[in-house]
């Protein structure tokens, strides 16, 4: 039930000074045609002087430079322009506050009158002001982070958790010849002949979530293939669910290539090596052979003719030292058949 | 009037080429506003003079895919698009009209291929935004931190309040009423860029390259610049004239259209 000590607070011309925001109407050139008491007490003028000044002039400079280079033109063009935030300044330091503006125009579509509030945000802002300055610094961060990936000498991109292509460095567009990427598996930019092996391993880090490393051969716009050591680490999130990869490779041609050639002199010089030592080993057996064949023959030749003495009639200590000859002679005989065996090595063993 | 579009530089530019005089007067748009500002201004050079208008590269209708950051971190990139144009369309001995930032970035354009103008006007000029002792700029050091900050915290907010009106009204007939649309479709990121290197610039030392007849039309109560300001360009240049409006505001060829078109008639 409204009773006498409320209408006073009812009152319209009431509401209207002691709104609690600030309420001002001016012309199109700023020049303040009403104003409320809030308002001025914000601006810590006397109500009876600010209501000659210039809109405008209530704001710090930059606002009155933004107010001129954007808000006024947007009011002609729509009738209503909503939280533009700006800065006044008050008795005691400048305030930050939300204008909300509704322009009137006459019958002619000239604009004559404009009706504004101004809310004070100074607390809200200070967060505001800190939200700002996160992503000042989170910009800044995605601007060394952006200029580290396209200075690195590797090719780097990233992909999502399913393997499809996000970005690409300028070092990736430089070697395929490409503004952006269209083939967003990658694949086509993969060697044919290597492709299935990619996939393997990619396949298996991909349902494992490890790492992904292998040698691949990739084909750019030379249309040359060359090898490449291709990376992938997957980047996960705080709750460690796979959010994405980080791929880098490595052009390693060059010492691929060489390692290629190195193995193919080596296999060439060690089927060499092989062939000179078979060689030498059929040169030392008959070289063996001979050799045991001509001190074999003298030795024969004594073994005749001991045993043709050992058939004379002779004394017992003449046969007996024919025995002894005998022996020696089928030792050394024995001796020699032995060295020959140990000397010359089964190089077929 | 006859209406030719070219390719090219001249598409990247969304270059309009009006009239069939022999002379060509080449118009430069103002930070934040695009060719239409010139719309109460050029139609009264359209009988007697070869009218060209164009958008610097992220305004208007240009070609925002040709927009380089690092192009245009100075004037001397808004620059090179004058001189491009005037190579393309083969123009030399133009009459080049600048608003606000545009006339120090025709002078630029003048040092960099000094045989494309033959006269210049100025409208709302200054050589130097920021004060400085012994120069009164406009603008403290401070206060432009602030206006980038602003142009910051409205960031968000202007390019949604602002989308729908533009998108919806692709012909922009409205346009007719107002400086500025323009400025809203920019791009904030653009325009911020935009506002950082017009305001940060410092062309005191380019007044030497000009060496051909200009005007300086001035307004009384211009928010960006000042009479202090034409005033500096006069005395540090030769062969300047000024001439001093009545109105207020720094858009003259809006405000006022017609004493700005015949103090450019009886200097031209």
């Amino acid at each position: 039930m409204k009773n006498k000590a409320m209408n006073r607070y009812l009152k319209k011309d009431f509401l209207y000074d002691e709104l609690l925001c600030g309420f001002v109407s001016f012309s199109p050139d700023g020049q303040i045609l009403s104003i409320n008491k809030t308002m001025a007490s914000w601006v810590g003028i006397n109500f009876q002087e600010v209501q000659v000044l210039n809109f405008k002039s209530l704001m710090t400079k930059s606002s009155m430079l933004y107010y001129n280079m954007v808000v006024d033109p947007l009011l002609n063009l729509k009738s209503v322009v909503s939280e533009i935030s700006l800065k006044f300044s008050g008795s005691d330091g400048s305030f930050d506050a939300l204008l909300n503006a509704e322009s009137y125009k006459n019958e002619q579509g000239k604009l004559i009158l404009i009706n504004a509030t101004v809310q004070k945000i100074t607390d809200r802002k200070r967060y505001e002001n800190e939200l700002l300055r996160e992503k000042r610094h989170a910009e800044e961060e995605k601007r060394k982070y952006e200029f580290l990936f396209n200075s690195a000498p590797n090719q780097i991109w990233t992909t999502d958790a399913e393997g499809k292509i996000l970005t690409v460095n300028e070092r990736v567009k430089d070697y395929f010849g490409i503004t952006e990427v269209t083939d967003v598996y990658g694949l086509s930019g993969i060697f044919r002949e290597d492709r299935q092996k990619y996939q393997t391993l990619w396949r298996h880090s991909l349902a494992n979530g490890t790492a992904f490393q292998g040698e691949i051969r990739l084909q750019g716009i030379a249309n040359i293939p060359e090898w490449f050591m291709i990376t992938a680490e997957p980047y996960s999130d705080k709750d460690g669910k796979i959010e994405m990869w980080f791929f880098s490779s490595t052009n390693i041609n060059k010492q691929k290539m060489l390692q290629i050639a190195s193995q193919t002199e080596q296999k060439i010089s060690l089927s060499n090596a092989y062939k000179t030592l078979a060689d030498n080993q059929e040169r030392f057996v008959s070289i063996a052979m001979n050799q045991s064949h001509m001190i074999r023959k003298p030795l024969a030749n004594i073994l005749g003719l001991v045993q043709l003495l050992s058939d004379e009639d002779a004394s017992p200590e003449f046969k007996n030292l024919l025995n002894m000859l005998l022996v020696s002679v089928e030792e050394l005989d024995t001796m020699i058949k032995q060295a020959n065996k140990t000397n010359i090595p089964d190089l077929n063993a | 009037m006859r209406e030719t579009s070219f390719l090219n530089i001249s598409v990247r530019n969304n270059v309009k080429i009006i009239g069939e005089g022999t002379t060509t007067l080449l118009f430069g748009h103002g930070f934040g506003c695009d060719q239409h500002t010139w719309r109460s201004v050029s139609p009264a050079f359209e009988k007697d003079y070869r009218v060209v208008l164009f958008d610097y590269v992220g305004a208007g209708k240009s070609d925002l895919s040709a927009y380089d950051s690092e192009r245009y971190s100075s004037l001397e990139g808004y620059a090179k698009d004058i001189v491009e144009i005037c190579e393309e369309l083969e123009l030399q001995n133009v009459i080049f009209i600048g608003h606000s930032v545009s006339s120090m970035i025709g002078l630029l354009a003048l040092k960099q291929n000094p045989s494309i103008f033959k006269k210049i006007v100025f409208i709302g000029p200054s050589p130097r935004y920021i004060n400085e002792p012994g120069y009164d700029g406009g603008i403290d050091r401070d206060d432009l931190d602030e206006l980038l900050d602003v142009m910051d915290s409205n960031y968000m907010g202007w390019s949604q309040m602002v989308a729908p009106s533009i998108m919806g009204n692709p012909d922009r007939p409205e346009l007719g009423q107002d400086l500025a649309a323009s400025f809203c479709a920019m791009d904030p990121g653009i325009a911020r860029q935009f506002a950082r290197v017009t305001f940060m610039s410092d062309n005191r030392h380019d007044l030497l390259y000009l060496n051909v007849p200009s005007l300086t039309i001035q307004c009384n109560d211009d928010f960006l610049t000042s009479q202090y300001i034409a005033e500096y360009i006069h005395q540090h240049t030769t062969g300047n004239e000024v001439v001093l409006l009545p109105s207020s505001g720094h858009c003259p060829h809006l405000s006022d259209p017609k004493a700005v078109i015949k103090a450019i008639k009886s200097f031209i």
